[in-house]
């Protein structure tokens, strides 16, 4: 044997055991780094190991299992950790399986006295010490010096290696508070229960990883009649809410950190559209208060029996599919999802169409296009975290796997951003109680190139933004938070800053900037915007900011504003709004929302008219008397029954009846006019048409007089179009009255 | 496990793509020390993958196992810094100095055979390797091992040539002082 085949032999022996990986993986093991110290080892049984005393080290984790999906005991609260580990330990009482186990000793030991509590029934393989100052140690060596140091630390607990049967013994030992089944992650994340923490409350169990995201009763709406708002069965959040998608983890025990969405907030939800769709209220305008009946000469009235329509609700379409969330991404295509699939369908105007369905399961926003017509949802993948993405488009017409699941496997999603310029899409994951930031391209063809993980810790990572193919992200240390760069190609990166707390973080959708909101015990601070083109942060009047789908616009309160070279200034554009609340602007003539469990279909808000005409977002305080204002709301009902096509419905049953309505409230010219234009006629039986009238809810306009004269005034009708941004919009209509037999008519007709 | 043809087809391609990856990780892995158990992680999800999801989807096994193994491996980059950041610089061993241990390299030697069934002893010197400057290591694996030539071992842990046999030579040359071979 030459050099050459003794080290090509001593490497293939040594480095793998390939026969034994590959059994291994049959049976589903992980590998698992920890190697165990038994304490207490007979000469005997050490035979193989080496031997210090009665301490001996051996390696046997490597053949260890280890699950791929666990939850972890720092899922759970102290007083639930209790609970949780007293039943486990009665199930494992009877158990000759081994198992890794958490022991909580009921008071710091020595290392003898711990020594002597774990060895009472036997040699006890240590994995893990945790000591009174809160440190741990892993390595076998340091773990045995412990044992033979006689060093004055104090023991608080150990991660043990065990049959169920001892661990129920070692539970019932008194110097024993707590005896814990451990999972992978809690060697790296759990520590002995704090005992101090445990309440004599009731218990709970422990709570999935990923959150539910927060569900706040949609805001009522100024358009939309809110009378009986709890027919309303939606749960979209409120503009108050943060811009979450619940993809929380549960807080480690070493990292204290702020509720913050520690990188995931995907989903961005802006204002809340109006759902509210109570049952239409047949209020109606009758005339009996404004029409006095003077015998001798014709004055027109609303005819007996007569109710006009003068308040009337949205109409909607019911498609009854049922979802959680529904929006239109064009104008005619909408998404829908519910707890297990997202689907697109098309609505005609009369119907709905299924275009294709794609099963997802807690599917939640983690991208929008700009214009609204793209969106990435990502959702539990095989593992039963959160993983998987799908790419929906109005373009095509067509839902997409990104194979996200192949970068990010067992591992659960934390955190995603993708930046549309770019076409890079970063994934921020945990996996083994390790943070990771995998990189990767969206190519035109709608596959995911991988670049690679550029970043990797142990502390919690969230993704702030990215500028080209830089990545910004945080790292939060002993609750300070710390924003870095990292190039996604080579990894390298800087220290861009540095904060002395550890704010709450929220990054916009379009992965383009990160807001940063003090923590609930901060003194001082400021809501901030970090800008990565500048590398600036915008300090913030609001502590409510949201982007939407916006890369550069966002709201702050009810102001809209747009960053420019590291600056923010005023927009109020309703281009720039539409941006943000994509979910209501997706399409110009439909809004889709969930009602009742299912998804209603109604006019669009952002209408072309609304977002090409001139809106008024002032506060508008109507001045006009009740007598113009009685005026104005019948001549709104006469308009409705002519729009809305309910003349009879209304109790108009033949022409002249429908001319003594639209005399009794417009001017004798006007009512010409109106006639005209609608298709009445005095002779024959009732006919007319919609004449381009459209409905108008009286309850929703404002009456603002600006010029008065014994028999003429004139003023704007301001008619609410709905909220943008989160404020009440107006278009307007100029008006004007006149007095005919000394009776205010109207002498405009209301369009 | 259990499934006949899942076993049987795992087997066959863990045969035949067990040197490839093992070749990746090796070169990709931040510490060479895991290695072996990224090996082991990698081909446990492949196994459950096809128990679960089957197999015939799979265009290529070595593309696919790669893909998982970028993922295992994760710290691409940082790895890469880390190994650099360790590199121990030493004096660039001469021509001469290596023709003559190339030569050495070659000469059949009984006290080898010897060695290698002292398996105390062997895993000593195994343990020395791994021990010391982890780059070493990696260069011992891909050249004896994966039996990639010096230059192609430089160019796959984006190391100098002249780095690359400094410390493979360095290192026999230690290990024939220290363990008497």
């Amino acid at each position: 044997m030459n050099r050459n085949e003794f080290y090509k032999q001593l490497m293939s022996e040594y480095t793998f055991d390939a026969e034994k990986i590959r059994e291994n993986a049959k049976h589903g093991k992980k590998r698992q780094k920890l190697s165990p110290l038994y304490i207490g080892m007979t000469a005997a049984a050490a035979a193989t190991v080496v031997t210090v005393g009665t301490i001996a080290m051996t390696n046997l984790g490597k053949d260890h299992g280890v699950s791929l999906t666990d939850t972890g005991l720092t899922t759970l609260s102290a007083s639930d950790r209790l609970n949780h580990a007293l039943e486990q330990i009665e199930q494992e009482r009877e158990s000759s399986e081994s198992k890794d186990f958490l022991v909580t000793f009921a008071q710091p030991m020595t290392p003898a006295q711990a020594q002597s509590v774990l060895t009472s029934g036997g040699n006890i393989p240590v994995k893990q010490l945790y000591l009174s100052d809160g440190s741990r140690i892993s390595d076998a060596e340091q773990i045995g010096k412990i044992f033979t140091g006689g060093g004055d630390q104090k023991i608080t607990g150990a991660a043990v290696y065990c049959s169920g049967s001892f661990a129920a013994e070692l539970q019932d030992d008194p110097s024993v508070f707590l005896i814990e089944v451990m999972e992978a992650s809690d060697f790296e994340n759990a520590a002995p229960v704090d005992i101090s923490e445990i309440q004599t409350t009731e218990v709970t169990l422990p709570q999935p990883e990923v959150t539910e995201p927060v569900v706040v009763p949609p805001a009522t709406s100024a358009v939309i009649p809110t009378e009986e708002p709890g027919m309303d069965g939606t749960a979209e959040p409120t503009e108050e809410t943060s811009e979450m998608d619940g993809t929380a983890e549960p807080e480690t025990v070493d990292v204290p950190l702020t509720e913050e969405d520690e990188g995931l907030p995907t989903e961005e939800i802006t204002t809340v559209p109006e759902e509210t769709t109570a049952p239409p209220e047949t209020s109606g305008s009758t005339t009996g208060d404004i029409t006095p009946d003077e015998p001798g000469e014709h004055i027109p009235s609303v005819p007996s029996g007569v109710i006009l329509p003068a308040d009337i609700d949205p109409e909607y379409y019911n498609t009854y599919i049922t979802a959680d969330t529904a929006f239109f991404i064009s104008s005619d295509v909408f998404i829908v999802k519910d707890s297990q699939n997202v689907s697109l369908y098309r609505y005609d105007g009369v119907s709905e169409t299924l275009i294709c369905t794609e099963p997802l399961e807690d599917a939640r926003v983690a991208w929008v296009s700009e214009n609204g017509r793209n969106l990435m949802m990502t959702g539990i993948g095989e593992f039963g975290s959160r993983s998987r993405t799908l790419l929906i488009s109005a373009d095509s017409e067509s839902i997409v796997d990104i194979s996200t699941e192949d970068t990010i496997i067992s591992g659960a999603l934390t955190g995603f951003g993708y930046n549309e310029s770019s076409r890079l899409l970063c994934l921020c994951f945990r996996e083994d109680g390790v943070y990771y930031i995998a990189a990767a391209r969206l190519s035109t063809d709608n596959t995911l190139d991988y670049i690679g993980i550029p970043v990797e810790s142990e502390e919690k990572l969230a993704l702030v933004a990215s500028d080209g193919d830089t990545i910004y992200y945080a790292e939060t240390i002993s609750g300070k938070t710390t924003i870095y760069s990292a190039d996604a190609v080579s990894g390298s990166g800087r220290l861009v800053h540095s904060f002395s707390s550890a704010p709450k973080l929220t990054r916009n959708l379009a992965f383009t900037h990160a807001v940063f909101t003090p923590d609930e015990n901060a003194v001082i601070g400021f809501t901030e915007i970090f800008d990565p083109a500048t590398g600036r942060l915008i300090p913030v009047s609001g502590s409510s900011v949201s982007f939407g789908a916006s890369r550069h616009s966002f709201l702050d309160g009810n102001s809209c504003f747009s960053i420019t070279d590291g600056t923010a200034a005023a927009d109020g554009s309703i281009s720039s709004l539409a941006k943000i609340e994509y979910r209501r602007s997706g399409s110009e003539k439909w809004y889709a929302y969930v009602s009742g469990g299912t998804v209603r279909i109604t006019e669009s808000t952002y209408s072309s008219e609304n977002i090409n005409g001139l809106l008024t977002f002032s506060d508008i305080t109507s001045n006009a008397s009740d007598e113009l204002v009685s005026v104005v709301r019948g001549a709104i009902g006469v308009n409705n029954a002519l729009a809305l096509g309910k003349c009879r419905e209304c109790g108009i049953t033949d022409t002249q009846s429908l001319i003594d309505c639209i005399n009794a409230f417009y001017s004798a010219n006007t009512s010409q006019k109106l006639m005209t234009k609608c298709g009445i006629t005095p002779l024959g039986a009732l006919s007319y048409n919609s004449g381009g009238l459209s409905g108008i809810d009286s309850g929703s306009t404002l009456l603002v007089i600006s010029e008065r004269s014994d028999n003429s005034c004139s003023g704007m009708l301001y008619i609410e179009s709905g909220t943008f941004g989160g404020r009440l919009a107006y278009r307007s209509i100029p008006v004007s009255f006149v007095k005919e037999n000394d009776v205010w008519k109207l002498d405009t007709i209301l369009k | 496990m259990g499934n006949p043809d899942i076993d049987s087809y795992f087997d066959a391609v863990y045969a035949e793509t067990i040197g490839p990856v093992s070749r990746f990780v090796v070169s990709h892995a931040a510490r060479f020390q895991d290695t072996e158990d990224i090996v082991q992680n990698i081909y446990t999800r492949f196994y459950k993958r096809i128990s679960e999801k089957g197999y015939r989807d799979i265009e290529s096994t070595e593309a696919f196992l790669i893909n998982i193994a970028k993922f295992e491996c994760r710290s691409v980059f940082a790895g890469f810094k880390r190994r650099k950041e360790r590199d121990v610089i030493l004096s660039d061993i001469d021509e001469e100095q290596t023709a003559a241990i190339e030569a050495e390299m070659s000469r059949d030697q009984k006290l080898l055979e010897d060695i290698m069934t002292d398996k105390i002893l062997a895993k000593q010197i195994f343990d020395d390797i791994m021990s010391g400057d982890e780059t070493v290591g990696r260069i011992f694996y891909l050249h004896f091992v994966c039996d990639m030539k010096l230059e192609e071992v430089a160019n796959q842990l984006d190391l100098k040539l002249s780095t690359v046999k400094t410390k493979l030579y360095r290192t026999i040359e230690k290990q024939k002082k220290k363990f008497g071979i």
